[in-house]
């Protein structure tokens, strides 16, 4: 269906106020957080309740249209589209409830930023399982669809992990409430019940699945005070770098845990004595943040590492997305995060090295990495900071570069939100795997009508 | 069309990353914000609050901006009124900035700033104005008004003095001038009436330039990309300052202060006199025991930092010294304050819509 032709049927859901066709406003939607070149949609809609939604994507499906619905935009690619509707969630933004008396849960609609909820949280004592590392405008409903992960996962896990329950729109626009909400009877104060875990259908799926226009999610009283340690390693003891981390997570110390370079140190003019650091928040009463800190220390002297005390640490969390943001340097303007990927303990070393060697190549050298790490698992994401438009070319054809390197090597899986030139490479997966989720795909989303280029080998695709 | 002002600011316009921090607060909401400000707001963009698409937002203006001088985009009226539609309150600029101003502030680093998306926009309008595509016609309707009768209003210059109380008597030169500035001469009169009376209850000469002021042309001109027009304003003032024999010139509108103090040095160099805001010296008037107050005010009040007065020009303690020196008074801070203040959503054009919602 053309645009003249879906344009008064939107306005029609929505209010003629909520949708844009205007050349300007395609060009804004054109561009997100990354060096990929822009994507312009044919017609971007602002829907303001569950029901909108579901109208819109009834809409949608009858028309064959494609839907790519944005967040706080701060993932790559995702959300630009070359055609379609772009479902821009931002007027959803409401805190629907915090039961802080009883099941400590909060409700939230889809397109709530974090930087509101934990604002409300704070003002209460409370906080959620994570804090996102790319900006405030991250959006609830877009960080169950990018699994979510950044501060404090160490403590609490991944920040789907903390989902009791979603409401989700599917193609169709039939709205679909899983959890024990999925009930008659029930809020959606728990994820488990009788039936299988419909919520894991939708966490990560990038919008491939349907419209997250709900999140029920766990709340977390906050910890009565904080302490910062950051450990520090040479290049020649990766080992001892790992081993460190090992015995960190086996005393069960920290809150947040990365594995840093000293990228970020020189760019602001810090001289770290040794490249590689362990940065780390722990917290609980004060004696227990004093042992903990106290074992950090014993276990960098086993392990041939040096205690550079709280400064270090203390400057990357209360800075917030302090490394990623200084790329904003003069001089330098646009950064980057490639690819995030998964991976064991052990790969950390040579993904960190290739890393280097690819950037060197092409004369990015203004980068660090973040390595978030839970208990044996890693998600290490580079950032870089490039000129635009002169480096945009090296940019993407080093992170095409560095994706393939880190997808050949044994235990790296691709990560949580990024998408790369390669493109959601899914040839890997096991066939049977590969089938599953297509099914399921087809099943939900027949005509591949959300965020196509995810899931790229449905019928829209071939 | 050659777009001059907005390539002589290219990296502004390529240093901008898209990540949001424009539309939704600073960077990070977890940490103790007591370093800029007590309370961080949800809302910073007035505009984006009106119209929720984020074509209306700092980075909004930025990938405008980049796309016209990349050809991508042609001008058009709804072009010109996306441009003219940003109140150019700078909630944006120090959003985005905010890390840099943590590094200066915690670890003494001074490595950057954030994308200064006010001058961005102030470049835009002046080449679509050079083009012949702008102003809008609100704006050209104000800017008719000053350059035939010297003020915002369309009214007579003579008007201007009609806010002074009766019985009293202001020269036309002094040491001390008192800039009154077009909406306390014409329109909200209390606001110079009352700063006037307590000058004179302290026995503070000050003298007024009466017919000879004309409006400062920050907000309508400069703002509006109508730079010559703006020029002119800055060279009469400038010279009838001079000619009074002021040494001081004092402002209660936040605005004029901006403009006097920041922007007509870049036209005419040295101005040859400090320009104040009213609440700078009503401070010092304090400190030289020159106010004295001892009558209770048992209220609880709050202080709306303007915008061009925090976050352009940093004064935020003189006005909350001032209200706290009235005795019995409870000063409380409103969510977004100081550098972080709320847009009244008034400027640089008067925008109802936009004021019904910052004031809902």
């Amino acid at each position: 269906m053309y645009v003249k032709e879906l344009k008064p049927l939107l306005e029609k859901i929505v209010g003629a106020e909520n949708v844009s066709d205007d050349p300007i406003s395609l060009v804004v939607y054109s561009r997100d957080y990354s060096s990929l070149p822009p994507e312009q949609a044919n017609i971007i809609v602002l829907p303001g309740c569950t029901e909108e939604v579901a109208e819109i994507m009834r809409l949608a499906t009858r028309t064959d249209t494609p839907v790519n619905v944005r967040g706080g935009a701060t993932t790559a690619a995702l959300c630009t589209a070359k055609e379609g509707i772009i479902l821009d969630l931002n007027r959803m933004n409401k805190i629907i409830n915090i039961d802080e008396d009883a099941c400590l849960y909060l409700t939230a609609q889809g397109g709530t930023s974090i930087y509101q909820i934990s604002k409300e949280l704070d003002k209460r004592g409370f906080l959620l399982a994570g804090r996102p590392m790319f900006g405030p405008v991250a959006s609830i409903g877009a960080w169950v669809n990018t699994v979510g992960i950044g501060g404090n996962c160490a403590k609490y896990g991944y920040f789907s992990e903390s989902v009791t329950g979603i409401e989700v729109v599917l193609p169709s626009g039939e709205i679909v409430r899983t959890g024990v909400n999925g009930l008659q009877n029930c809020d959606p104060y728990c994820r488990y019940t009788h039936t299988s875990d419909l919520t894991g259908i939708f966490v990560g799926a990038r919008g491939s699945m349907g419209v997250v226009t709900e999140v029920s999610c766990r709340i977390y009283p906050k910890p009565e005070s904080n302490g910062f340690i950051t450990l520090a390693y040479d290049h020649d003891n990766f080992d001892g770098l790992l081993k460190a981390v090992n015995l960190i997570f086996r005393d069960d110390i920290p809150d947040t845990i990365d594995i840093n370079d000293d990228g970020v140190g020189k760019i602001i003019g810090l001289d770290l004595p040794l490249p590689h650091m362990i940065s780390m928040t722990v917290s609980g009463h004060p004696d227990e943040v004093a042992r903990k800190i106290k074992v950090c220390q014993q276990i960098a002297a086993e392990t041939g590492g040096l205690d550079l005390g709280p400064d270090v640490a203390a400057l990357i969390y209360n800075g917030g997305a302090l490394t990623a943001y200084i790329y904003k340097k003069e001089g330098y303007g646009h950064l980057v995060f490639i690819d995030s990927y998964w991976h064991s303990l052990e790969a950390y070393p040579f993904l960190y090295k290739s890393f280097k060697e690819i950037l060197a190549k092409y004369g990015l050298n203004e980068n660090c990495i973040f390595g978030w790490f839970m208990k044996g698992v890693g998600c290490s994401f580079p950032v870089v900071a490039y000129k635009e438009p002169e480096q945009r070319e090296a940019m993407n054809q080093a992170w095409e570069e560095i994706c393939e390197a880190w997808f050949s090597v044994p235990n790296s899986a691709p990560g949580m939100s990024v998408t790369s030139p390669t493109m959601w490479n899914l040839d890997p997966l096991k066939p049977t795997h590969h089938a599953l989720l297509r099914s399921i795909k087809d099943t939900i989303d027949p005509n591949n009508i959300m965020n196509p280029k995810v899931i790229p080998y449905t019928r829209r695709n071939k | 069309m050659s777009f001059d002002n907005l390539n002589k600011i290219k990296d502004e316009i390529y240093g901008c990353s898209i990540c949001g921090q424009c539309v939704q607060g600073p960077v990070d909401p977890f940490r103790p914000n007591a370093v800029f400000s007590e309370y961080m707001p949800n809302v910073t963009c007035p505009m984006r609050e009106k119209d929720r698409f984020l074509t209306y937002s700092g980075a909004g203006m930025n990938t405008i901006a980049r796309a016209v001088i990349e050809d991508d985009l042609e001008i058009s009226d709804e072009l010109v009124n996306a441009i003219y539609a940003c109140v150019l309150c700078g909630h944006c600029e120090t959003s985005c900035g905010e890390v840099f101003n943590f590094l200066r502030t915690v670890v003494g680093k001074d490595i950057g700033h954030g994308v200064r998306v006010p001058d961005v926009v102030r470049a835009f309008r002046a080449d679509l104005v050079e083009a012949g595509a702008g102003p809008t016609d609100d704006v050209k309707k104000v800017a008719a008004a000053i350059a035939k009768g010297h003020n915002r209003f369309a009214r007579k210059q003579s008007d201007r003095m009609a806010w002074i109380p009766e019985g009293m008597e202001i020269p036309s030169k002094g040491k001390l001038l008192f800039y009154v500035g077009c909406v306390a001469s014409l329109k909200n009169k209390e606001n110079a009436q009352s700063f006037a009376k307590i000058l004179h209850k302290a026995e503070v000469d000050f003298a007024i330039l009466g017919e000879e002021e004309w409006c400062c042309g920050g907000p309508q001109l400069l703002n509006a990309g109508l730079v010559e027009q703006f020029e002119a304003q800055v060279k009469h003032n400038v010279e009838a300052i001079r000619a009074s024999g002021a040494t001081e010139v004092v402002t209660t509108c936040a605005d004029c202060y901006k403009t006097l103090k920041f922007d007509y040095p870049k036209v005419v160099g040295d101005l040859g006199f400090t320009v104040l805001h009213s609440s700078e010296l009503l401070a010092r008037m304090l400190d030289e025991k020159k106010i004295n107050l001892s009558e209770e005010y048992l209220e609880t009040v709050t202080f709306q930092d303007p915008c061009q007065l925090s976050r352009v020009a940093k004064i935020t303690a003189e006005p909350r010294t001032v209200i706290g020196s009235i005795p019995g008074i409870n000063l409380v801070e409103m969510e977004g304050n100081k550098d972080y203040t709320v847009c009244c959503g008034h400027y640089p054009q008067e925008l109802p819509e936009t004021t019904k919602l910052v004031l809902e």
